[in-house]
């Protein structure tokens, strides 16, 4: 599946100032607050029922009627979602390492690895909720083996992405192996690797969020289906804001982090 | 010849390590004695996807449609917006980062409310489809757009070309294999988003037989679908890939 491989993105954008900063961000805040604006004007002035369309205040206002109840969804959602990026990231990573020390070791586990996720994760949903019950732990395993996967992945396109006559040079100046892999192919690797966990941070928001939709005993999803299934709507869109909210927040946190790390 | 064995150890060893793990998984079922009702052996699953070939063949033809009007869609917009980016740059300026945005949001999550609001039928999986598809084709639309050389039009346009010719007969065929590439991830990812779609409200579908089978305990049928989904994935996939070398011929590679 090559078609897995992400292409870094172009992190190698010089550094703005503040004032450029906000110039460069002008034009889509602007955007963004007049798409509210009209939202809220068009439910107004249409009168849109609210299970057609709720208006941007009654979402935030229904917030404050039970603000403990969505407080625990959003931190189910947010601890399986981590808890399985954080597991899929180091297994991916540990395989990626492994499979270049062991050859033979990739030649076995790769196509097991490709075959699995052949199949996208989403559909092994139900099988997991059936094998490991309604509670998290379906979905930390479907969101760890998806990020592994899209980790792995990454990360041995990005150990290959070398350029050999500098590992030559290195050699010449009696480099050892261990010193290029530290010096050389990791830091080559690693603009891969960070754009495989950009991707893979808001797959696991959303694997997190269909899985639970299919049962689970608190979390976004879970909120999602059952207030659609009580027709309670606006607390369905509460839930999806939310949701919103909560992974640009996580994809904006590892984007910023992972730029501090591969700053060339 | 180094290249026939180059093909056999590329291709041959890992369908062989496949083939091992099924056996293994059929023999393990078999002298473990799991129930199926846990996890059924290879042979059942095969058997009752040809029995069943009726069902499943109804189901798949709904999916791919469901799947194809959404990416068809997807390339469109994808398309169109990557060509208006690359020619506008107030436009990139504003909606780009509206576009990244809209991939961290989980559009999974508004499914309720758009089978409510495009009701139950190809519509409403085919918006979910489109969403999940579009962004892959219009980055890389874009991106294959801006990289045509300024020379390469400068030099268009002392011949008198027209902004039109430009975009049709220069950039846009230089931007294709990249559209292409996209399409590859982007076919995938819809048929993620029909099956998902089918959850919230659908009568025929794979993914109705996911959640029925899930809702009885139907573990065969269960695995039945997985296998399908996959193979389905595996060949439209294969599909985009065939048409690329096809259209892109020039463009050789992955």
């Amino acid at each position: 599946m090559a078609g897995a491989v992400l292409q870094p993105a172009p992190t190698a954008r010089e550094k703005p100032d503040g004032g450029s900063r906000v110039r460069a961000w002008a034009p889509s805040l602007i955007a963004g607050v007049a798409f509210l604006l009209i939202w809220e004007g068009a439910v107004d002035v249409l009168e849109l029922p609210s299970f057609v369309l709720p208006s941007p205040s009654e979402i935030v206002a229904a917030s404050f009627r039970d603000p403990q109840t969505l407080a625990h969804d959003a931190a189910t959602t947010l601890m399986e979602a981590l808890g399985g990026y954080l597991l899929g990231t180091l297994i991916g990573l540990a395989l990626a390492i492994v499979f270049l020390s062991f050859p033979i070791v990739e030649r076995i586990v790769l196509p097991i690895y490709v075959t699995v996720n052949s199949v996208p994760m989403v559909a092994y949903g139900p099988l997991a909720i059936i094998w490991l019950g309604v509670g998290s732990s379906s979905k930390v395993l479907l969101i760890t083996i998806a990020v592994s996967f899209t980790v792995l992945i990454n990360a041995l396109a990005g150990l290959r992405s070398y350029d050999p006559g500098a590992i030559q040079l290195l050699r010449s100046f009696g480099a050892s192996d261990q010193v290029i892999m530290r010096k050389m192919r990791i830091p080559a690797a690693l603009p891969f690797i960070c754009s495989g966990l950009r991707v893979a941070v808001v797959h696991s928001m959303i694997l997190a969020v269909v899985i639970e939709m299919l049962g689970a005993r608190a979390g976004l999803g879970w909120a999602v289906y059952k207030s659609t299934q009580m027709m309670s709507f606006v607390d369905a869109w509460l839930a999806v804001a939310t949701t919103v909210v909560v992974s640009l927040a996580v994809y904006l946190i590892v984007t910023w982090t992972t730029r501090r790390f591969v700053w060339w | 010849m180094p290249s026939t064995l180059r093909y056999l150890s590329s291709h041959v060893a890992p369908a062989g390590v496949i083939v091992a793990i099924v056996a293994l998984w059929e023999l393990a079922v078999d002298v473990l004695h799991v129930s199926p009702d846990k996890l059924p052996p290879p042979s059942a699953i095969l058997h009752l996807i040809w029995t069943d070939r009726l069902i499943f063949a109804d189901a798949i033809s709904v999916t791919v449609f469901e799947a194809i009007v959404g990416l068809a869609f997807g390339i469109a917009f994808g398309v169109i917006s990557g060509v208006a980016f690359a020619n506008f740059r107030l436009l990139e300026r504003i909606f780009l980062p509206y576009f990244v945005a809209s991939q961290a949001v989980p559009i999974i999550a508004f499914g309720a409310i758009i089978i409510m609001w495009f009701g139950n039928g190809v519509a409403s999986k085919a918006v979910i489809a489109f969403y999940l598809s579009f962004f892959p084709i219009a980055v890389n639309a874009l991106a294959g757009m801006k990289s045509v050389g300024d020379g390469e039009i400068g030099l268009m346009r002392t011949f008198g070309a027209s902004r039109w010719d430009i975009l049709c007969k220069l950039q846009l065929p230089i931007a294709l294999p990249a559209i292409f590439t996209a399409i590859r991830l982007g076919v995938g990812l819809a048929l993620v988003g029909a099956i998902v779609g089918e959850w919230f409200g659908a009568s025929r579908g794979l993914g109705v037989i996911l959640l029925s089978a899930m809702f009885d305990y139907r573990v065969t049928q269960l695995w039945a679908a997985i296998v399908l989904t996959g193979l389905l994935g595996t060949a439209l996939f294969g599909l985009v890939a065939f048409a690329q070398r096809r259209v892109a011929w020039w463009q050789t590679g992955s």
